[in-house]
């Protein structure tokens, strides 16, 4: 089994709920393959560099799973035409970094075979991302004004 | 015909040391915007290891991250001029 970071971009009008379920129906699939999901960050809206099928904003998702080759062929079947997916990348994991992810939430791992916990850490983090935005969307703002700044003083 | 000898401008240079040997605690990462920001330019180059100064090593790791975060949209390709 190896060890895969997932990221998925959501058009921006996407809701929480519809996320979640794209999101909790990949689990599903990837540990009925055999696979586990170890992972899962929620970035929230943040503008995209470029436009991307005429998007300039995105909601961000980072997934960390292990799985095989049959995983990668469900992730991709699931995200390449579903049009609320503006953009999926996966990127292998060097074996230490899944140690580094696995281990250190041990008390995450042990309350897995209680279904119900695990609810509550998911929604707890859900949490944690809906508070989380608000702030790393304002500080690259804040740079990319500082740095519109420098620029415009070089050209003068 | 000789060729005429044209004298060297001695080079002075301050030795540059690679960021992340010299502190471990930097993590080169392709979702980590600000770090990667500062080996871009600001036209979405990637800056090259004569100037920024970076180890071979890293340097190679540093591409690939911003090639991955380009690919996601956290980092441009290119900035036109405005």
């Amino acid at each position: 089994m190896r060890g895969y970071e997932l990221c998925l971009i959501f058009q921006h009008e996407t809701t929480e709920e519809s996320i979640d379920q794209k999101v909790g129906s990949l689990q599903e699939k990837a540990v009925s393959i055999g696979g586990e999901i170890i992972k899962i960050e929620k970035w929230g809206k943040r503008s995209l560099k470029y436009a991307i099928k005429k998007q300039q904003k995105g909601y961000y998702c980072f997934v960390s799973l292990t799985g095989d080759n049959k995983t990668l062929h469900e992730i991709e079947r699931m995200f390449k035409y579903d049009e609320s997916v503006l953009r999926y990348s996966y990127i292998r994991l060097e074996e230490s970094e899944v140690k580094a992810i696995t281990e250190i939430p041990e008390p995450v791992k042990a309350a897995e075979t209680k279904p119900a916990e695990t609810k509550a850490v998911e929604e707890e983090k859900t949490t944690e991302a809906e508070t989380t935005p608000e702030k790393t969307e304002n500080e690259p703002a804040a740079k990319e004004i500082a740095e519109s700044a420098e620029a415009s003083d070089i050209e003068i | 015909m000789k060729r005429p000898t044209r004298k060297r401008r001695p080079m002075y240079q301050k030795q540059k040391i690679c960021r992340f040997c010299s502190d471990s605690n930097l993590q080169i990462a392709y979702k980590d915007y600000s770090t990667l920001r500062h080996f871009v330019t600001e036209r979405g180059k990637i800056i090259p290891r004569r100037i920024s100064g970076c180890c071979a090593k890293h340097q190679r790791e540093l591409t690939r991250a911003i090639k991955r975060a380009r690919s996601i949209a956290i980092i441009p390709f290119t900035v036109s001029a405005a």
